[in-house]
This record gives structure tokens, sequence and C-alpha cells, in this order.
């Protein structure tokens, strides 16, 4: 579904992804990470056209589209939920739902958000009307992701979804993602969160200062000593 | 003494609802973008100099007058917008400020080269007349004005409030880069947002102007001055407060101009908008909303 090819991106002189080789399969979770500073972000931001590469190529769904403005690559079924959020505070949790929505056209907004949507995010019902300043941490997260998942997108990008979250609200939130996962919902997540992350992800990459170090399936990369000492910073038991 | 005061304020809401449709241009431009145009007012005086040139060298025709009015405040709106605020950075909100700045004082000497002369008749869009309501009258063109104006309220409010690219505007005006992450092209954004302030800026000045039935090059500056102290009165941002603001404006120099003395008028307008700035520096309106996003930019 995604490929990356010998992805090279700079901000100025400094060069913050060197010849990142990345692929996302239909269906899968798959997950970044790294330590501070290692450019996982980037990888999500060039992706999503926010920072576009240097060089290198961005297939998806068999379409080139690095060099595509966001808004454009976000038609084409690519949504990323950013890190911190990112709500529309002014707005009300149904309206930035419905900013969610904007890529798929149409005059009118719609009165009624989609069924599917409102049972896997109970917390909506409740707070329609709330604007998306007066939200916890835990539910403005929540509310991201459905933002993010509205328009039913082929591939969700995650970045550091759970940062700042409560440990109740992280569990929650990754039997969500498991959920999501079961339904077919392709996902590409950049974490700091490593044994939680590395448990339900498919496939692993982790970053060191902007290059690819180590790749593998989730429960490899957590089995492997040489990750665990070396870039995790806890013991594997 | 009764009757006088309510007069008054019949008279102030019906020049008033003039103020209100400036206001409304400038709170749209400045709600979505943070930064002020100050080259709003000139170009709807430019517009409006291009329908009068229509009038005196083409045809005598009002709908004529009305149309190029329009069209011209449109194509002068993309000029600003392209020039001031796409070329700018949005980093540099006092670039823009400066650079419209520049561009008012261009458009006024458009202006004097398109018609040199200092004052020029502009057509009135049907025969004045005065209507009676007891004792109490109100001059047609005034009347038609403010009701253009709710009309043009409520369209705008229609059309911010309940389709898909109003809520766009709101979303690229709330946090411009979360935006992007919904498929909104901000650039588009912008672009329709200065179409409209525009359409509305023509029409605005094209009642005023046909209500006074002559336009000078001052008119820019007129215009610049009522709608920034009637958006400043209602709150920055918001369409209501615009409204409100253009008509407290209106009743307060129609009173000063009555009980007091012609040049009181102006006077008070800004004695008004000091009192307002002192008081409630966000506006009527706006102090809601600059606590809002004061949370907001707290939590989210």
């Amino acid at each position: 579904m995604l490929e990356v090819s010998q992805l090279n991106v700079q901000y100025g002189e400094v060069r913050v992804l060197e010849n990142l080789n990345l692929t996302v399969d239909k269906g899968n979770i798959v997950a970044i990470t790294g330590t501070n500073g290692s450019g996982k972000t980037s990888v999500l931001n060039a992706i999503a056209g926010i920072h576009p590469p240097s060089s290198g190529s961005i297939i998806f769904s068999n379409e080139k589209i690095h060099g595509l403005p966001t808004h454009q690559i976000v038609g084409k079924g690519l949504v990323l939920v950013p890190e911190g959020r990112q709500l529309f505070p002014t707005l009300t949790v149904q309206e930035n739902l419905m900013a969610g929505l904007h890529s798929k056209g149409g005059l009118l907004l719609k009165n009624k958000l989609p069924q599917d949507l409102l049972k896997r995010f109970p917390i909506i019902k409740n707070r329609l009307n709330t604007s998306g300043a007066s939200l916890s941490g835990g539910q403005a997260q929540l509310i991201a992701l459905a933002r993010g998942l509205i328009s039913k997108p082929k591939l969700l990008l995650l970045d550091e979804p759970t940062l700042g979250l409560a440990p109740i609200a992280v569990k929650e939130f990754f039997d969500l993602i498991l959920k999501l996962r079961e339904e077919g919902q392709t996902i590409l997540m950049v974490e700091q969160n490593l044994k939680q992350t590395l448990e339900i992800a498919d496939y692993g990459y982790v970053l060191e200062s902007g290059k690819l170090v180590m790749q593998g399936s989730g429960n490899a990369l957590l089995k492997n000593s040489g990750l665990v000492e070396n870039y995790l910073g806890f013991k594997n038991t | 003494m009764i009757t006088d005061f309510v007069q008054n304020c019949i008279d102030g809401i019906m020049v008033g609802s003039g103020y209100s449709l400036l206001a409304l241009g400038f709170t749209l431009v400045f709600g979505v973008l943070k930064r002020l145009n100050l080259s709003y007012g000139p170009s709807i005086m430019l517009g409006a100099y291009v329908g009068t040139w229509s009038f005196l060298n083409i045809a005598d025709n009002i709908w004529l007058v009305l149309l190029t009015t329009i069209c011209a405040t449109v194509v002068i709106g993309i000029y600003v917008e392209q020039l001031c605020f796409r070329a700018v950075s949005k980093e540099t909100t006092i670039a823009s400020m400066v650079s419209s700045f520049a561009i008012w004082m261009q458009l006024e000497e458009i202006a004097l080269h398109l018609l040199p002369e200092r004052t020029y008749p502009f057509p009135a869009f049907f025969d004045s007349g005065l209507l009676e309501f007891g004792p109490f009258t109100a001059r047609s063109e005034y009347l038609f004005m403010f009701v253009v104006m709710l009309l043009l309220l409520l369209i705008l409010h229609a059309f911010i409030y309940r389709t898909r690219i109003g809520l766009a505007i709101r979303a690229y005006s709330d946090h411009p880069s979360a935006s992007a992450y919904m498929g909104i092209d901000g650039s588009s954004v912008l672009f329709l947002a200065f179409i409209i302030v525009s359409i509305i800026g023509g029409i605005a000045g094209f009642l005023i102007l046909s209500a006074d039935s002559q336009i000078t090059p001052f008119f820019g500056l007129w215009a610049t001055f009522k709608g920034l102290i009637a958006m400043m009165l209602g709150g920055i941002g918001s369409l209501s407060g615009a409204v409100l603001g253009g008509l407290i404006l209106g009743v307060i120099e129609a009173n000063a101009f009555w009980y007091g003395d012609p040049v009181i008028r102006d006077i008070s307008s800004f004695m008004l908008l000091f009192t307002m700035l002192i008081i409630r520096p966000g506006g009527i309106f706006g102090h809601k909303i600059e606590i809002h996003q004061k949370i907001a930019s707290e939590r989210v």
C-alpha cells in the first residue's frame, strides 16, 4: 500500500532522514520507533506532504505522492493524526469531526455523524457541542483519532498518539488500535511507548539519527537484545 | 425629546447599516487571516470609482454601475490578496499590514488618475423618498441598505455555519496547520475569503455611495475608519459583533450630531472606540472569543 524508497529529508543544512526505505502492507500496523530526535516524526511529515523530501520516492496505492501538497495527499486516502492532537479549539467536537470529512466533498454540512463512529467512540455522544479546547488530553486524543477515521482513510498515520496520556488511557488507546486492525484498517504509527507499540505491531522500524538501524516483526524486535539494550533502554523479561 | 431620541436612533441604525457592511468585510478577513487589511476601504473606493467611470463613460445604467463596482472591487481584492497576504509570510504580520498600507496609497493614486476631479456623482439606486411610520421617518435608500445588510448577514451566517466550505474557513482560521491535515487547501480558503469580502465590500460601497449620490477619493479613508471602528466595537472575528458595532456607531453618531455639533459626530466615534478599548478591549462579542482562544491555546 505504501512504499518509501531512498527517502532523504533535510531541514536547511541538517539532514534528518538518510536513504530510508519503508513498506506498509494493507491491513497491517507498522510502527516506527527510536529515540528522541531520531527522525520518526520527519518520516510521517514527509509522507503526509508537510515537509517534502529532498530526494527519494513515496508511492501510495501505486501513485507517486512525494511533492504533492498535504490537502491533495489527504484526498487520496492518507490521513495524519498529528502529534499533540491539534483539534480546532473554538470548533465544537461535532464540527471538529465534520472537518475530517472535508476531502469527501459536498456543499452542505451533514447534521448526523456516522453511526459506526459513534458506536466506536461513545465519548462523542455526550460531547458533541463541547469545544475542542474544553477536552482533557485523553478525550482530545480520542476525538483526534475519530476525526482521522471519519473519512475512512486507506492509511492512517498516527504521530505519538499516547504522548501525555495517563496509563489507563494509553491501554484503552492501544485496545482501540487493535480493534481497528481487526477491522482491516492499515496504520503507520510513530510511538515512544516502545514495548506496547511493538507488541501490537505487525512490523517495526527502528531509527537512529535519521538512519534505519533495525527492522523486523514487532515480536522479533522485542526479542532482539541489541535493540533492547542499545535503543529501548529497558531489559527484556 | 423622546421622539427626537428615537428618531435619531432610527437614523443612526439606517446609516449604521452601512458601517456594519464595512465591518463585516474587515472582521471576516481579520478572522481568517489574523492580519489587518488596511487597503480594504481604498479597494472599495477604487471599485466604486470604476463604477462611476462606467456611469460617466459607458451608460447611464444603475445595474451596470452595481456590476462594475462589485467586479472591480473583487479584482482589486484579488490583487491585494496576492501581493499583501499570499506573497508575504504568515509569520510577518507587520509586513502584511505595512504592504496593505502601501497598496492603500497606490489605489488612491490610481483612482485620481482614473477620474482626476475631486468629486463625482454616484447614481442613486432608486429615487429617494421619505417613509413615515407614525411620528417617525426613514429614508427609503437607507432602509433598503438596512434590509440588504440583514440579508447579507443571514446569507453569510448560513454559508459560514452550514456549508462545508464555511467550516473549512473557520477551521483554517482556528488552526491553519491542522486544517491541512483535514485536506483543506489554505491558499484556496484565503482566496475565497477575499472574494467573499470583496463582494460584500462592493455591495457596501455601492449602497453607501448610492445613498450619498457622490464619491471622492476620501471615501477609502472614511470606509477604513468606519469599518475598523465598528469591527472593534462589536468584537474582532464576530459576524454579529460587526453588525452590532456598526449599528451602535451609527446611533452614537446620530445622537452626537443632533444634541451636539456636526464636528462632534466624528469625535464621538473615536471617543467611543477609545472607551471600548479601555473597558473591553476585545469588543462586545470579541471578549468571549479572546477568553475561548486563550483556553484553547493552553489546552489543545
